[in-house]
């Protein structure tokens, strides 16, 4: 019996989407949060660019 | 970019593995293989040239880069536009890539994934058979993989990334490394149930392997056959963006190191003096400056230090061995050193890959993607004659059909490896002689030097073909 796995895959991607979304949301706040306290202080922001 | 003027095409071949993508499809016309971009997939062609994603991809050396042809399209009906891709050297498959050459072509897609999605594209497909390696590294080679992205959507080819990639990698990681050799049975990934009984039950203690292989495998089984309307689940971006930083992560968590084995004493296990190791290098090494041959495949490569000797002189060369270790070992090298001209692959000589998928023919076999100008067979005669029961002319014969050229070193009777492989079985190999060697040889090749390698028995051959 041939069963299509597209339905379950689907599921499980938006489930593990919304646990870790939650993560990928906290590090851009923290890095928001960070680059305000940064630049509160006078110290000069990080371009987190090294990938490119 | 410019080709030969417009031409039309009788002769032109469709590859036998691009059959499945309606975005378009690959043909052959003489030696050059084109590709063929549908009009269906013209607006998400526009869109990969004209955000700048197929520039900054190509700049990175993710993609392969491609120049349009002005010949005419083999099927001009559904047609809008033929391009040339820069062509690959030689095309391998997962099932002969060592852990870490497949780990580094699932970073390569999963990092074009997360750059696409800044250029408001996503990969439509995640196959491991559309990443070759270019100069060493890992390159996605379909231009067609690419649409646009759908805001809400979730990633069309998740599944895909966990089948091809994630799954092997851990029962490679946590298993055995040789279970890699199910992507060659089970050409669209190794099944998620599969992966989730073979792996240990510790890989449940780990987020990322529990979810995307573990509770994935038990998803599919529990929603198998039912339908649900894909546009009722939406996915946010910071949702999406966590999926594919956890599969990102999960893939660099997986390692694997040969257990019990030392990197190290992978040289060192010879019967041969630095004298006769180092004589033995300087023979190839003339032999190859004598003949310059265009391509080169070692076979039983172990880490390739003889391949080297061919690489180093810009010679494109494969670097074959049958101990996913040693490929290892060689592949890290490779990458260690920035080495362009060297391709280490995990191949059985006594079982080379076949033609797989539809009609066999989907992927080639390994003689399929030669012959190789010259073949390179140090300590391998032994092992195959006497480690396998294979007749001298059957070797004689397959070497024959993948090559033009061939240097092969004899190890005679008395040499202690042999007599190590000799401890175990009887010996009825009355006909392993220096004479019937190159009398059975001499069938299908013409013996062109012979060079004794100092302090030691052995001797080193270079032949010519002469019927294969």
């Amino acid at each position: 019996m041939y069963l299509d796995p597209g339905t379950g895959s689907l599921i499980i991607q938006l489930a593990i989407g919304a646990l870790v979304g939650g993560l990928v949301a906290a590090k851009v706040s923290w890095v928001r949060v960070a680059g305000f306290f940064r630049r509160l202080f006078g110290g000069r922001s990080r371009h987190d660019d090294a990938e490119d | 970019m410019v080709d030969q003027g417009m031409t039309t095409l009788r002769t032109s071949q469709v590859v036998s593995s691009s059959f499945r993508d309606p975005s378009g499809f690959v043909f052959r016309e003489g030696d050059t293989l084109y590709r063929q971009v549908n009009a269906v997939y013209k607006d998400s062609y526009e869109h990969l040239v004209n955000s700048g994603l197929y520039e900054k991809l190509t700049t990175r050396g993710l993609l392969v880069p491609h120049e349009e042809a002005t010949l005419a399209p083999p099927k001009p009906d559904i047609a809008y536009k033929v391009i040339r891709p820069e062509p690959v050297a030689f095309v391998s498959y997962p099932y002969e890539w060592c852990f870490s050459q497949l780990k580094d072509a699932a970073l390569t897609l999963l990092a074009i994934q997360k750059t696409s999605l800044d250029f408001g594209m996503t990969l439509k497909d995640c196959s491991a058979y559309n990443v070759q390696f270019v100069k060493g590294r890992p390159v996605l080679i379909d231009t067609l993989s690419f649409e646009k992205h759908r805001e809400g959507y979730p990633w069309v080819a998740y599944r895909q990334f966990c089948q091809h990639f994630l799954a092997p990698l851990a029962l490679m990681g946590y298993k055995d490394v040789r279970l890699n050799r199910l992507l060659q049975t089970y050409i669209d990934g190794v099944p998620l149930d599969l992966a989730s009984s073979l792996l240990p039950t510790r890989t449940r203690l780990s987020f990322s392997l529990l979810w995307h292989i573990h509770l994935h495998a038990r998803s599919q089984k529990r929603f198998a056959g039912r339908r649900v309307r894909a546009d009722r689940y939406k996915m946010g971006r910071l949702s999406l963006l966590g999926v594919i930083n956890s599969l990102e992560s999960a893939t660099k968590r997986l390692k694997w190191q040969p257990r019990g084995t030392d990197w190290i004493d992978y040289y060192e296990d010879t019967n041969y003096s630095q004298e006769a190791f180092e004589g033995k290098k300087r023979i190839v090494a003339a032999f190859l400056d004598r003949i310059a041959p265009a391509s080169v495949w070692d076979l039983g490569a172990n880490v390739g230090v003889f391949s080297r000797l061919a690489s180093d002189r810009g010679i494109p060369t494969i670097s074959l061995d049958v101990d996913p270790a040693a490929v290892e070992r060689n592949y890290l090298d490779s990458v260690g050193r920035q080495e362009d001209h060297i391709l280490p692959l995990v191949l059985d000589l006594t079982n080379p890959s076949p033609g797989i998928g539809w009609g066999g023919e989907e992927r080639m076999s390994l003689v399929e993607r030669g012959p190789a100008d010259t073949v390179i067979a140090l300590a391998l005669l032994h092992h195959l004659a006497i480690g396998n029961n294979t007749p001298f002319d059957k070797v004689a014969g397959l070497l024959s059909h993948i090559c033009k050229r061939l240097i092969i070193e004899f190890v005679p009777k008395s040499d202690s490896q042999v007599q190590r492989l000799l401890a175990t079985r009887d010996d009825i190999f009355t006909d392993y002689t220096q004479e019937a060697f190159e009398r059975e040889f001499g069938q299908y090749f013409a013996i062109q030097d012979c060079v004794p390698v100092t302090d030691s028995e052995r001797v080193l051959y270079l032949m010519k073909v002469t019927q294969s």
